[in-house]
Formats: structure tokens, C-alpha cells, sequence
């Protein structure tokens, strides 16, 4: 755990992990980006907008037996809708997303694209275009494009993987499957990163520390 | 725009953090159109909000309400007005949007968007019949030989080829909603359970719906929810198909019974065996047979009569079984005939030479069988044996039994006729429900439909005797 | 068990019963003859 000062505002932040280069600051929305022998400013992230998620900064919960907490938050958005993305840290050190959109969640791990073969996907890392119901092999299984648009980084908080500044651009391309499992692409300028996983339901990740709402009881599921 | 109440920015730490003030569940709005005050209740998710004053539709993709068309009209009142709450299945759920669409303007239905943060989203969904529970799925369904499975279970197609319109919109959508909007759908169908398509350009979705008890819905809303739905929805199991399961078991055993009853009891034993001789002249003579015992407290008595190879006569017996003790009388008759010849269709005979005459409920005792009998032969115009002399042997044998055929008959029908019953309302329940199908009747309602006037492409056996008038 | 069931259930038990007694009494309803002073039973022609 590295602390430090943000460079604007002088609040403390942490960095918890060396794979988790990025942060906002809490206090000023700077986004701080550790490298090489210190902390660097590179730009603001917005604030985030009102909304009724479940999840927040700091809850617990349980995947695969591992456990994991809620350490940062990408709000992503498109022009008719957007959604979270927010990633946890698992007690072994590595990271996962939790996407979040409809009410449905969506966990998935970041995979090599080196490991990838199938043509169509090879194609979308070349930065060519492919339809939506296009169908691709993925470990044996079967999936298909379910949709493919650019989104816009709305706003960010926490601990991240990448800088996250507001108006950053990724083309993103999802897969879904008739089992439940889901992937997605994302290229921007070059670099694309491949997210391999499933649908899950927040009952089945024994959440701890969920946002309370006014109105609304905390689930039976709830720890 | 209300602010925020977040936990107190603080020093992360990897401990615990202590559980924050309950946040604000709502987003408060001007409608950029007449400046009614709305409430969004899943910020964050929805996209698309229609004012419930004016109903003009308003862009919160963004955070600054965008409108996207105005309208000034007069909002519909809902059943379940938009902010309701009711408990469904164990959760709590707020109506939010309100949607009516329809098969380009027909067959219209409601939908109500149901909300909790912690659970998603739902639907509520109603023709005016019924009312199902539907939550979109995260995964398709497999496809099986004759339509989707999902979980194992398979469905059977009930809609093709449909077009949904959108014909009215209120409250908020996680979609931009907008009135006249398209989808492709498909419906299958399980009993209880609606597994439904929507597809358009861009993307597939599949819901699965649960047909709600009336009461179920009403416990939750305060509604009034209609029943006994005539002609009953498409997922709506029949109400005859359980009852007849547990019948028809009881009535197999119950018909196994009689029948082991009927072949443990159905033994007969044989009392009396002598031959009366005939003349056939016509004239009535009375005979006494017997001692006759009988053993059993009850029992029935059959009188047989063989009368050899007699033909184109008739023999006629009066039988009285008389106690000796009680002198109590049983009374039966026979008749033993037969005649045979040959015309322009070719040669015919008829009639029974050896017949039975069952006497029921004869108590134990000693018996003399009185018989009064006249033998006859037939005479028309163009046969004529004449008169006198033909005599024969007619063979009398006396048994006793219990079991009557006719009463294993009369059981097994009494056993069947409530299955019966229940079977062709069941029948009648299942063609009501496929009527709608665009798929026609299938399976039991196929086989018996008959030359309906619905597509068919069940098994429907009409088909092998219909002549060429279709 | 749904109330249609039972019914069926004790309707079965009737007829089975209504069998069993009609089995042991040596009784049918379609008998040929009977008791001569019982208007029950069916004599079948007498014409003579």
C-alpha cells in the first residue's frame, strides 16, 4: 500500500496495488497516475452523476472463493444510455470488472490478446468493422456480437488500471452467449483489451456493504 | 439536482467501511415542457422519461434532461398508478414505466416496468385476461426438437411472426422508448410460463414470464385481477390436466380390481346336465327338472338351453326355479332358435340354438326346475314341413356363478364415464387456448379437431377420411 | 389431492363397492330372471 499526497490538493490517497497504476483523487477529481518514481497529475475525471446503483466504493463480496472489495468506478456512456464498470480487487491481487447495466451484472477478467484466434476478433484488434450478430469461438464455446459502438469515459472514482479522464473515446464491441457468458473488446488508438466472463447476479457474489437507500430495504441476500 | 449523500470521503482502508446514511433513492426534475415536477426513480439506469403531466418525452441519458418531443395531453390513468409498490414472489417492486402495445393496433396489451435497485427490473404484463410476472434473461435458450428449452424445459411455439408496436408510453425505460417503435416477436409456451422473442436491428432479447394467480396479483397492487379467463391464455395450464392424472390412476386400479374381482369370482359350477326331449308340434308341455342344489348364501343361477342342430324352428322355455322349502319362485325364459335359406343376396341363416337365461340373487337351497316349453318349427308359404313328429333333444344344463359380464360392462363404463367427462373438457379447455395459436391446434386438441377452421399442422387424423372438398 | 380427485376417488370406491356387492348377491341389473314377486328383474318375451 503506497501512500502519498495528491500533487493539487494535498488529501491523502492510496494505491493499493502496482497493477492499479491510476486513481481519483477523492477530494479534487485529479486523476493521479503512479509511474517510475512518483505520482504524476494527468487531468481531471468528472463527477459522477446521480444514480441508484447497489454497489458502491468499499463493498465486499465473494466470487469463485475468492473474496473481493470495490475499489474503483468507470462510468462509461453512449447516446442512448450508460452504465458502470466497477473493479475489484480480489485477496489474491488480481482485479476483475463488474459491469453494470439494466440491472443486469456482468463480471469479467482481462485476458491476453495474444490467446485469441478466432478471425473475427482478430479482425476487430485490426481496427476493421464487424456486424452485429456475427458469431465467434471462444474456448469451444459460441458467442455472438451483441452489439459494437463507441462510448464515451463519463466520469471515474477509486483505484483504476488506465487514466479514465473524462472524454476519452474506446470503440467497444460485447459478446454474449446462450450459457450466460459474456466478453467484451475494447480498441482505442492502437491498444485493444479483451474482458472474458458471465453474467452474475449480485445474490450470488454475498455482497457486504451495499448502498442503502432511502426506501428500500437492504435485500434478503445482503451480508 | 439533488446532491449525493455518499459516505464522508475518507482514507481508503481495506477494513470494513462502516455501513453510509441511506442515499437518496430518486433524482428530482422540471419537465422541460411544462415544468411539472418529476421524480426519476432508477437514475443512473433510465434513459428515457415520459412526463406524467404532459406526456412530452424527455432525453436523462445526460445529466441535463434533454426533451426529446413534446406533447401536451392529458396523461391516461393506470391501473397500477406509476409510483405504486407491491410485494411479487418475496420482493418488493415499484411500477416506474407504463407501456401499451399491440399487434399493429390489435390484440393491445399493458406492460408495467417494474423497479428495485437491489433486484433489477421486471414486468408485469396483462391482456385483459391475466396477468404474468417477466424478467429478461441473461443467457438464450437452447433449441430442442420442437422449439426452445430453457432450464431443462421445453416450450412449444405459440405466436410467429409477430410485430409489436409501441402505441402509448409513460414513465421511465432503460431504452429510448418512443412511440410506434418495432419489434420482431415469437412466443412459446409451457403451462404457466411464457418464453418470448423480441428482436429489431440491433439486438435479441428473451423474457420469460410467469402466469400469475389472480390472487397473487391483487395481494400485491390492490387491483382487481381477472379471473377464469375465457378463451384461457396461451401459458394457462389446463385445470383438468392434473385432476386427470390422479383419476385415471385410481380408475386403472380401480378397473384392475374389478377385473381380478371378476376372474376370481367368475368361475361357475356346474349343478345339472340332461337332455329334454321335443316335439316340435306346437304344443305346450311342462317338465320337472332337479333337485337343483345351490350352495353359495347367494348366488346367480344360468339356465342354459342347447337345442342341437334344430333349424327353422324355435323352441320356447318358460323356466320356474321353485324352493322346495320356501317355495319362493324364480322366473326366466329361453329361447332357442334358428332358421336358415337362400335368396337373390345368397344363402342366411340366423338365430341361436344355445342360449342362456341368468337368473340373479337365488339364496341356498334345494330347487325343482318347472319347465313349460313348446317346440315349433317355422312355417312361412313356401316351406311347410307340415306337422307332427319332428322331435329332438334339447340339452339343459343349470350352473351356478357370480359374476354377470354384463356387471364388469356396466362397472368399467361407470369407472370411465367421469374420465370421460374430464377428458373432453380438457379437450375443449386446450382447443379454447390454442384458438389464438399461430400455430393451430397441437397434440391432444389437434388430433381432435376435426376440420376446424385454424391452421393445421397437428396431428389431425380428419385428414385420412376427409374426401377432396378442401 | 384436489377436491375433483377425491370425488373420483369415492366414486370409484362405489362402483367397485356396487360391483362386489352385486358379485356376491349374484345380482345384475340386465339379469334374465329373478324373483318372481320382485318387479326388478327383467323377464325378457313371454310370448307364447
Amino acid at each position: 500500500m503506497l501512500k502519498v499526497s495528491c500533487p493539487n490538493c494535498g488529501a491523502e490517497v492510496s494505491f493499493r496495488s502496482p497493477a492499479l497504476p491510476s486513481r481519483v483523487c477523492d477530494y479534487c477529481q485529479t486523476i493521479l497516475v503512479r509511474s517510475g518514481g512518483g505520482i504524476e497529475a494527468m487531468g481531471k475525471a468528472a463527477v459522477l452523476p446521480f444514480d441508484v446503483s447497489p454497489v458502491m466504493m468499499g463493498m465486499r463480496g465473494t466470487f469463485d472463493n475468492k473474496s473481493f472489495e470495490v475499489i474503483g468506478r468507470v462510468r462509461w456512456g453512449w447516446t442512448d444510455g450508460s452504465w458502470n464498470e466497477w473493479l475489484l480487487l480480489f485477496n489474491d491481487g488480481s482485479a476483475a470488472w463488474l459491469g453494470e447495466a439494466m440491472g443486469q451484472f456482468m463480471l469479467t477478467r482481462e485476458r491476453a490478446i495474444g490467446e485469441l484466434t478466432d478471425p473475427a476478433i482478430r479482425k476487430l484488434i485490426d481496427g476493421e468493422e464487424v456486424p452485429v450478430g456475427t458469431e465467434i469461438g471462444l474456448d469451444g464455446e459460441l458467442l455472438i456480437v451483441s452489439d459494437a459502438r463507441e462510448v464515451t469515459c463519463l466520469a471515474a472514482e477509486g483505484e483504476l488500471p488506465f487514466s479514465a479522464p473524462a472524454g476519452w473515446t474506446v470503440f467497444s464491441v460485447d459478446f454474449r452467449s446462450t450459457s450466460g457468458r459474456c466478453a467484451s473488446l475494447q480498441r482505442e488508438s492502437g491498444t485493444t483489451s479483451f474482458y472474458d466472463g458471465r453474467y452474475v447476479t449480485l445474490d450470488e457474489l454475498a455482497p457486504g456493504g451495499m448502498r442503502a437507500m432511502e426506501g428500500w430495504a437492504l435485500p434478503a441476500y445482503a451480508r | 439536482m439533488l446532491a449525493e449523500m455518499a459516505s464522508e470521503p475518507g482514507p481508503d482502508t481495506v477494513a470494513a467501511a462502516p455501513p453510509a446514511a441511506a442515499a437518496a433513492s430518486t433524482r428530482a426534475l422540471s419537465c422541460p415542457a411544462c415544468g411539472g415536477a418529476i421524480e426519476v426513480r432508477a437514475a443512473g439506469y433510465t434513459v428515457t422519461i415520459v412526463c406524467r403531466y404532459c406526456s412530452s418525452v424527455i432525453d436523462v441519458a445526460n445529466p441535463e434532461a434533454r426533451l426529446i418531443t413534446k406533447y401536451e395531453e392529458a396523461v391516461q390513468e393506470l391501473e397500477i398508478p406509476l409510483g405504486a409498490r407491491g410485494t411479487l414472489r418475496g420482493v418488493e417492486w415499484e411500477v416506474i414505466g407504463y407501456l401499451r402495445r399491440s399487434e399493429h393496433g390489435s390484440y393491445g396489451w399493458e406492460e408495467y416496468l417494474l423497479f428495485n435497485p437491489y433486484y433489477g427490473y421486471r414486468w408485469v404484463i396483462t391482456n385483459g385476461r391475466g396477468w404474468s410476472f417477466g424478467e429478461m434473461l441473461t443467457r438464450a435458450p437452447d433449441w430442442g426438437v420442437g422449439g426452445p428449452a430453457l432450464d431443462g424445459q421445453s416450450y412449444n411455439p405459440f405466436f410467429s411472426n409477430g410485430q409489436a408496436q409501441v402505441d402509448y408510453v409513460l414513465g421511465e425505460f432503460y431504452w429510448r422508448v418512443k412511440v410506434g417503435e418495432e419489434v420482431a416477436t415469437d412466443d412459446y409456451v409451457r403451462p404457466g410460463w411464457m418464453l418470448s422473442r423480441e428482436a429489431n436491428e440491433s439486438e435479441i432479447s428473451w423474457t420469460l414470464s410467469a402466469l400469475l394467480d389472480p390472487a397473487e396479483m391483487e395481494g400485491a397492487f390492490g387491483i382487481i385481477a381477472p379471473r377464469d379467463a375465457w378463451p384461457p391464455l396461451p401459458h394457462q395450464p389446463s385445470p383438468y390436466a392434473r385432476p386427470l392424472k390422479a383419476a385415471a390412476k385410481i380408475g386403472a386400479i380401480a378397473a384392475l380390481l374389478l377385473i381380478v374381482l371378476a376372474f376370481a369370482f367368475g368361475g361357475s359350477t356346474l349343478l345339472y346336465d340332461n337332455n329334454l326331449p321335443v316335439t316340435f308340434d306346437g304344443q305346450t308341455r311342462t317338465q320337472t327338472l332337479g333337485p337343483i342344489t345351490v350352495t353359495r348364501p347367494w348366488q346367480m343361477v344360468a339356465i342354459r338351453a342347447d337345442a342341437g342342430n334344430i333349424d327353422n324352428a324355435w323352441v320356447d322355455l318358460d323356466y320356474t326355479l321353485v324352493d322346495r322349502a320356501t317355495q319362493e319362485t324364480y322366473e326366466s325364459y329361453g329361447l332357442a332358435e334358428h332358421y336358415s335359406g337362400s335368396d337373390s343376396d345368397g344363402p342366411w341363416e340366423e338365430g341361436s340354438r344355445d342360449t342362456t337365461a341368468k337368473v340373479a340373487m337365488v339364496p341356498a337351497g334345494t330347487y325343482d326346475l318347472v319347465v313349460e316349453y313348446s317346440g315349433n318349427l317355422w312355417t312361412s308359404s313356401s316351406y311347410s314341413y307340415g306337422g307332427g313328429g319332428y322331435g329332438g333333444d334339447v340339452r339343459i344344463s343349470v350352473s351356478q356363478g357370480l359374476v354377470f359380464p354384463s356387471n364388469v360392462i356396466i362397472a368399467l363404463v361407470l369407472l370411465l364415464l367421469p374420465l370421460l367427462f374430464l377428458f373432453l373438457r380438457h379437450i375443449r379447455f386446450e382447443k379454447a387456448r390454442q384458438g389464438e395459436s399461430d400455430v393451430g391446434a397441437t397434440g391432444l386438441a389437434g388430433a381432435f379437431s376435426g376440420s376446424d377452421d385454424d391452421d393445421d399442422s397437428g396431428t389431425d387424423f380428419s385428414d385420412m377420411f376427409s374426401t377432396a372438398d378442401d | 389431492m384436489e377436491r375433483g380427485t377425491f370425488l373420483y376417488g369415492l366414486w370409484a370406491l362405489v362402483v367397485a363397492g356396487m360391483f362386489t356387492g352385486a358379485t356376491y348377491y349374484g345380482y345384475s341389473p340386465l339379469a334374465d330372471g329373478g324373483r318372481a314377486t320382485l318387479g326388478g328383474a327383467m323377464y325378457g318375451p313371454t310370448h307364447k
